[in-house]
């Protein structure tokens, strides 16, 4: 019997608990790490030993020790203290910047799948325009007029990040105005919004909640690197790609300051990846 | 007595599986001369692919592997042979045909390479030498413009065709024995017709013996010399056409036949025999087929038959074939 | 061929994303809130050269009339200078191009081969310790910042090793064959995780297809086999999962030019950022789109050619 992508999510508490240990390898670890820097970033405060942003000039460029677990930079910082403290920036930058492409590519992706002819052309011919530049390069040129900063990087993200939800959303909408109980909803007399709204979206987004997770680690990437060139988080805030950016011109010197920050990042985005895995295997989506 | 081209001795294949070691081959024997056309009939699960692949020796080795028997090919037993042995005979000794022609070609090649990939494998002939063998093979298989299409795509093909193709490409390397894997089944019944036809007309042509793998007796009484039936991994009865379809030897062969459309009037419901094939962990005691059988007694119950002779190049695994069929032949088998 | 006739049509069906994506670029530098002509000529401009940008530009026309303009302009080649680098725009991109190319080809190269290298690998040793540890490079590999990478590898080949050159061109092409491994090798290793998931899964799928048992059955070699058969055929998704992304790939290199300092289109849209050279951002935009809308032309052509089931 075929359920409904949201049939699937909606037992799967149920299928979780009965599989228990046997639940799919990647959702567990995926979980652990996701939420330990979680965890990190949220208890900042309480469990880093140092002030993130606070110098002390008789500890500049010190190599890791006992002391200092991942060594200090060139401005006496403790990078184990600004590495837990940036959690907050990419965790934020990766969680909340998908959110609005979410929200709106749902919603272009549901009208355009739904109404058909020209609204649709018309959108596709939006979203084919925004496919054929390089993301990374409209992201960047629509900061360059904004100015640089978090507000600017969320308002380009969800400008440029909207077609992938929109392409998702509006395939599975082509599929499911034909189903049955679409047909039955009509017949019954609900406005188009109602049916849209109710009766389709629920039954559509499964896939792009799967997609999000990956998008997550898109996301934490693309903030990580804009900051890294100078045009997200600006320093002297404790982000992680702001410290690699920092730490690259004392690579021979002090190679940590570049180094940990970059690990800092990579694990944080296996744990959504692992996340994202998972969440694909449990509910029987294949990208 | 004619030597036998290819003879199989209790052929035994074991295979691994989650629920255990099971047999879906279990001391088959037969033998085949050249030019003969033999029918292996069955239902799905009987394990007549799975005889022919270990044939061939072309079980899936992770799981499945043969392990008792043996299988005389021109009187060399080719079971122990190393793997570059078997290559060597697979595609100008013995070929394949299956039952899907539409995924057993590569959709991304030419027809005409893969015919001539096989020759240019075991041939030392040049490219254009067996460029000339594939367009002559196309011809004989039924394509009307064999050198153009020899550059086609299997795509490009009806089912019929495309079935041709593949008979073509088997006999590349001029096999003696070609074995045939429900070849018909997935098309439609006038086409199923052309290619019996067609491998008919081959075998005439060439002495090519055939081994027809096939759950449709109709098949058989087209196109097969003698009949070999298969239930739940063992030969229930083995028997020249003409003899079994006149007067079948086992019950199984006898509900097989009664079950054709063309042997029930116009209107009446189409006999089936009940119950299901035995699960190969769950089978039976005794005969496997006294659950479902008609003319079961206690004793099929207790023991196991074993396939014997019934006369006059017959065999049958029915405790009661005497008894049961015997009196109608008029005595004799 | 038949097949190939939507090399024609193409051109035609790509207008309206042409002109879509000139009116954006278009439409970036018309954003900045202030004075268009102080925007795109920076504060140091004379009287006279605002006048004449003024009436090249059309900037005291209604907007529509100024794309008009905007688009007039491109064809005949005038995009005025560049504030930082006082050269003619064209000439600045061109010179810029080059390394850009470069860099992209030798990284498509580095990836293809990593890519195919690692997946036949765990394809074949399947299950087995190689198999392993490709699979935690191709999910662990996705997560990996591309420009840390590039650091990193800075950081072991050139000061540790001594290997290769921590950054810029070089001169001649052998020169610039070693300047840019370690860059290409960086858009690589962030790319071919993607790749290489995919190939390794239609690898495995090919290798159980039916016309591989035929194949078998007509007494090729596994070797053979897995050549003309599997590989082939496991090429094509591939390979059109490389064309979609050759947008990231393009836009990867923006990062990676800034790591290696190679002076490629890339580090050219970034200094002119930070500059508010708003003239070149615009034009380096638009070269960018141009790029990713012919690239994937040819990932079209290339499939065509690859698969005979494809019409498109």
């Amino acid at each position: 019997m075929t359920l409904t992508p949201t049939h699937r999510a909606a037992t799967l508490p149920f299928r979780l608990a009965s599989q228990g240990l046997a639940a799919p390898t990647a959702l567990k670890p995926g979980a652990a790490i996701s939420l330990a820097w979680l965890f990190f970033a949220i208890a900042a405060p309480l469990i880093a030993p140092y002030d993130p942003i606070a110098q002390d000039l008789e500890q500049t460029l010190r190599h890791p020790s006992l002391a200092h677990w991942l060594g200090t930079d060139n401005f006496g910082r403790d990078v184990l203290t600004r590495i837990v403290w940036g959690a907050r920036f990419d965790l934020a930058m990766g969680l909340l910047g998908v959110i609005v492409p979410f929200i709106l590519g749902s919603a272009i992706g549901l009208v355009a799948g739904y109404f058909g002819g020209i609204v649709d052309m018309l959108l596709m011919r939006l979203l084919d325009i925004t496919i054929s530049f390089p993301f990374f390069v409209l992201v960047i040129a629509i900061i360059s007029v904004l100015g640089a900063g978090l507000v600017s990087f969320f308002i380009a993200v969800a400008l440029v990040g909207w077609v992938s939800y929109a392409r998702l959303i509006r395939a599975q909408t082509l599929v499911l105005k034909h189903s049955d109980f679409v047909l039955a909803a009509r017949n019954l007399g609900y406005g188009r919004l109602r049916i849209m709204a109710r009766h389709i979206l629920p039954n559509a987004v499964l896939p792009a909640i799967v997609f999000s997770m990956s998008d997550v680690v898109l996301t934490i990437l693309l903030g990580s690197s804009l900051s890294y060139l100078g045009l997200g988080v600006q320093p002297p805030s404790a982000e992680w790609g702001v410290m690699i950016a920092e730490g690259q011109t004392f690579l021979a010197t002090a190679w940590w300051i570049s180094f940990f920050p970059g690990l800092a990042i990579v694990t944080l985005a296996l744990g959504f990846s692992l996340l994202a895995d998972g969440l694909a295997e449990t509910l029987g989506i294949r990208e | 007595m004619s030597v036998a081209l290819i003879e199989a001795q209790d052929l035994t294949v074991d295979i691994e599986t989650r629920a255990g070691r099971l047999r879906p081959v279990d001391h088959i024997s037969f033998a085949l001369r050249a030019g003969e056309i033999m029918g292996l009939v069955g239902e799905s699960g009987s394990g007549k692919s799975m005889t022919c692949r270990a044939l061939m020796r072309l079980l899936p080795s992770r799981q499945a592997r043969i392990v008792a028997g043996r299988v005389l090919f021109e009187g060399q037993d080719i079971v122990s042979l190393p793997e570059t042995g078997m290559r060597a005979l697979r595609g100008p000794k013995m070929a394949m045909i299956f039952q899907n022609p539409s995924s057993h070609l590569d959709p991304v090649m030419t027809i005409g390479e893969q015919i001539t990939e096989a020759v240019l494998c075991h041939e030392r002939i040049g490219r254009k030498a067996a460029h000339e063998r594939a367009a002559d093979l196309l011809r004989q298989v039924g394509f009307p413009d064999p050198v153009r299409q020899l550059d086609a795509y299997a795509h490009q093909f009806s089912g019929g065709m495309r079935q041709r193709a593949m008979i073509a490409a088997a006999l590349a390397c001029r096999p003696k024995l070609l074995i045939a894997d429900e070849p018909t089944t997935a098309l439609d019944v006038t086409v199923q017709a052309q290619i019996l036809r067609l491998l008919l007309d081959l075998r005439d042509r060439t002495g090519l013996a055939i081994i027809l793998i096939t759950h449709d007796l109709g098949v058989v009484a087209q196109t097969c010399e003698s009949v070999a039936v298969m239930y739940a991994g063992r030969i229930v009865e083995r028997a020249k056409k003409a003899d079994l379809l006149r007067q079948p030897l086992h019950p199984y062969t006898e509900a097989l036949m009664r079950s054709r459309p063309e042997s029930v009037p116009v209107g009446s419901l189409l006999p089936s025999i009940e119950g299901q094939p035995p699960a190969l962990s769950q089978l039976p005691q005794g005969c496997r087929f006294h659950p479902r059988c008609p003319h079961g007694i206690p004793i099929c119950r207790d023991t196991d038959p074993n396939l014997t002779t019934a006369g006059g190049n017959r065999a049958s695994a029915c405790l009661r074939w005497q008894e049961l069929y015997a009196a109608q032949a008029g005595g004799r088998a | 061929m038949g097949r190939y006739r939507f090399i024609l049509w193409r051109p035609l069906q790509l207008v309206p994303v042409l002109l879509g994506v000139s009116l954006i670029s278009f439409l970036l530098v018309h954003a900045i809130p202030g004075d268009p002509v102080r925007i795109l000529l920076g504060t140091r401009a004379t009287a006279a050269v605002i006048e004449a940008t003024r009436a090249q530009y059309g900037l005291d026309q209604p907007l529509a009339l100024q794309y008009v303009y905007f688009l007039k302009n491109l064809a005949a080649g005038e995009f005025g200078k560049s504030i930082i680098f006082k050269v003619g725009i064209p000439k600045l991109v061109v010179s810029r191009i080059v390394p850009t190319l470069f860099l992209l080809g030798y990284a498509i190269l580095l990836s293809v081969v990593i890519a195919i290298g690692l997946a036949v690998l765990a394809a074949i040793y399947r299950g087995r310790l190689a198999d392993q540890l490709v699979r935690v490079y191709s999910t662990a590999g996705l997560g990996l910042p591309a420009f840390w990478l590039g650091i990193v590898l800075i950081i072991l080949f050139s000061i540790q090793l001594g290997l290769f050159p921590v950054s810029g061109y070089g001169e001649t092409p052998l020169d610039h064959l070693h300047h840019l491994f370690l860059p290409a090798l960086t858009i690589a290793l962030a790319l071919s995780p993607v790749l290489i998931r995919n190939l390794r899964a239609s690898l495995l799928a090919e290798m159980e297809a039916d016309y591989v048992k035929a194949a078998r059955s007509r007494g090729l070699s596994e070797a053979k086999i897995f050549r003309r058969h599997v590989f082939r055929n496991s090429l094509i998704p591939t390979i059109t999962l490389l064309g979609v992304n050759v947008g990231w790939l393009i836009g990867g290199t923006v990062v990676v030019e800034q790591v290696f300092s190679v002076p490629g289109l890339g580090s050219l849209m970034v200094s002119s950022i930070f500059a508010r050279d708003y003239l070149v951002v615009q034009v380096v935009t638009l070269a960018f789109a141009l790029a990713v809308i012919l690239t994937n032309f040819l990932v079209d052509i290339v499939t065509v050619a690859l698969d005979p089931r494809i019409k498109l």
